[in-house]
């Protein structure tokens, strides 16, 4: 079997399944068994260790797990994809654009930057109330604030465009 | 106690906990905790209607409201709490503060009333002197808090903490305090009888906080030595004595490096975090308060108490701690509990329990108690890893770095551990605790997940068939 590419959080480990109970990763050489309670509490041994294991959320790029009280973002690539995101990254570094959206459902209160302000990374550039609390969302990127899609005091989604990184 | 116990739910909490625990539950109303829990009206009337002795409010919504302990009292039915006068008293926070003052509890340099505008906001702060801190009259919580280090801050923060304590509070009314920098949070709870007896629970320290919500608690607080602790019980009874307090309640304090304290509020309530006090004294603080309630005397004398071991609190909670610990709501598809000797649970979800974003997120508290507490902190640690929790992002993998913090582990930690310690560098799943290990697993197992055809049934399933039962018949 071919190798996968898995990173975890920000590590990365090439993990080959050599038969239905060997596996290497980094070189490191494992017997392993699978078993499940259901699709979301999974067993996993490891030598003659078993590890518990739960599935947080999982979607078409990542898997997001809970084992021994660790949360663990996981990407797994093959060779191909792997080749192909570093293409694409290279691609895309030259003109870094990028939306960012609401992380819940919640209230904008305040804006505090207009647009075509130059923004640097965490610099807060609105207000969004949610639960009762209110939380400020900070720039992911320095850049220019090119958008802002939103207005004071109305809701918005999980989701929802707010504003606009370029 | 052989008492029936009746319920009310909102839409949503139909098949909640809560509701299928009770002898009987009744609907009150919509989803919105305005339309259901917050309803005083409906909830008095349903009362009436069903015959109830008692209401116990819990310890959230109108637990802590005067107006509706009062429409309760005057319905005839029992309060399991203070008197309306008592929680009047230790409500607004500038009224309790001049009452504390009155009566020899220390409390925080500042006003003693609202701020009228923002000019003499500018005024009080620099006769106070900077660092200050705005807080809402009718505050709790961390709503309407804001801290404030230099005069050019002020405008800001105080127009956004009137915000704050209007829309949680109805009451925008701000005052100011000297910021105490770094200070312990210990409270005190203490009981009362309406025969004038008082009791303290001993202390309880809550100095892991975030943004003013607590996330650890811990009893007895290892800072505080048998003189200081003589001192703030005192301190505390005579605080709960000025409002003429009874039922269960608890006194907040600061404390600060040279264990001077001061009075901060009074939560005029049962806590969230009393299973740790539980814990160390043997008491059940909802039965004496129910006991209390229905005219009986307290069970126990001050001299029957004494502290048992150490306990800890965790509040697990629905949040996501890399993305600014914004709650999360979802479906628990698989939930879990940690089991063993010391360790107790207090929820309100299980597996395929709605988080919604109707209610505060938190979901479960996992409380334990060792004689020692580098015993209870090892403890804590195995109850957060036996805990398994699918479908939404919880805080139990931050909860494990606090334990494991230097200076929480020394006891040496004030209320600004978490910002100090954890969010200067931001939190980042790279800051986990990446055991190498656990690393290969979690690769192992993502890798394994991935090869497998979508919606795929697991390989093998245990339990499938009942075995004992295959073999009566051979």
């Amino acid at each position: 079997m071919s190798e996968v590419f898995v990173t975890v959080n920000g590590k990365e480990r090439v993990v080959s399944f050599i038969n239905s109970d060997k596996v290497i990763v980094d070189g490191k050489e494992y017997s392993y068994d699978f078993s499940s309670e259901n699709e979301f509490h999974f067993f996993l041994r490891l030598n003659k260790k078993t590890f518990d294991i739960t599935k947080v959320v999982k979607d078409k790029n990542k898997i997001a797990i809970l084992t021994e009280g660790n949360y663990f973002e996981c990407k797994v690539r093959t060779k191909l994809e792997k080749n192909a995101e570093t293409i694409l990254a290279h691609s895309e570094k030259s003109h870094h654009k990028e939306d960012v959206v609401s992380p819940m459902p919640g209230m904008v209160l305040k804006i505090l930057k207009n647009e075509n302000e130059e923004i640097t990374i965490g610099e807060p550039v609105l207000i969004l109330e949610a639960m009762k609390m209110e939380n400020e969302v900070t720039s992911p990127y320095s850049g220019l604030l090119k958008k802002i899609y939103v207005s004071e005091n109305t809701p918005v989604e999980k989701g929802t465009k707010l504003f606009r990184i370029e | 106690m052989g008492i029936i116990s009746a319920s009310v739910y909102s839409e949503i909490d139909k098949y909640a906990i809560h509701a299928r625990l009770a002898n009987e539950s009744h609907y009150i109303g919509g989803s919105l905790p305005s339309e259901s829990y917050l309803d005083q009206n409906k909830i008095i009337e349903l009362a009436k209607e069903i015959n109830a002795d008692a209401i116990h409010p819990g310890y959230g919504f109108l637990s802590e409201n005067a107006v509706f302990i009062k429409k309760v009292e005057e319905s005839g039915i029992v309060f399991i709490g203070p008197s309306s006068r008592s929680v009047e008293m230790m409500g607004s926070k500038t009224a309790a503060r001049a009452l504390m003052k009155k009566n020899g509890v220390p409390i925080v340099p500042g006003t003693t009333e609202k701020i009228a505008s923002l000019t003499s906001a500018k005024k009080s702060a620099k006769e106070i002197g900077y660092p200050i801190l705005l807080k809402a009259s009718a505050g709790g919580g961390g709503k309407g808090m804001k801290r404030v280090f230099a005069e050019d801050e002020l405008e800001a923060a105080f127009s956004s903490a009137q915000r704050e304590a209007s829309k949680a509070f109805g009451d925008d009314s701000v005052y100011i305090e000297k910021l105490v920098e770094n200070p312990k949070h210990i409270e005190v709870q203490i009981i009362a009888d309406k025969f004038g007896n008082y009791c303290h629970l001993f202390e309880r320290e809550c100095s892991v906080q975030r943004r003013h919500q607590k996330v650890i608690e811990e009893a007895p607080s290892s800072f505080v030595d048998e003189e200081t602790r003589n001192r703030i019980t005192t301190a505390a009874i005579n605080a709960s004595k000025a409002c003429g307090y009874y039922n269960a309640g608890t006194i907040e304090f600061l404390m600060d490096k040279n264990k001077n304290f001061f009075f901060l509020e009074m939560n005029t309530r049962l806590q969230v975090e009393h299973p740790v006090t539980e814990f160390i004294t043997g008491i059940d603080l909802v039965k004496e308060q129910i006991k209390i309630s229905s005219g009986e005397q307290l069970s126990f004398k001050q001299e029957d108490l004494r502290i048992l071991g150490h306990a800890i609190e965790c509040r697990v909670y629905a949040e996501d701690p890399e993305n600014n610990f914004l709650p999360v709501t979802g479906t628990i598809e698989y939930h879990r509990l940690p089991s063993g000797p010391n360790i107790r649970i207090d929820r309100g979800v299980e597996t395929s329990s709605e988080v919604s974003r109707f209610y505060d997120p938190l979901l479960s508290k996992i409380s334990v108690m060792e004689k020692k507490r580098e015993e209870a902190i090892k403890r804590m640690d195995i109850a957060l890893s036996d805990y398994l929790i699918a479908g939404i992002k919880t805080n139990i993998t931050f909860l494990k770095r606090i334990l494991r913090n230097e200076k929480f582990r020394s006891g040496e930690y004030s209320i600004n551990l978490i910002e100090e310690d954890f969010l200067k560098d931001g939190i980042k799943v790279t800051n986990n605790l990446n055991d190498e290990e656990l690393v290969n697993v979690a690769a192992i197992f993502a890798a394994y997940l991935k090869a497998q055809p979508q919606n795929h049934t697991p390989a093998r399933k245990i339990f499938d068939t009942n075995k004992w039962t295959e073999l009566q018949y051979e």
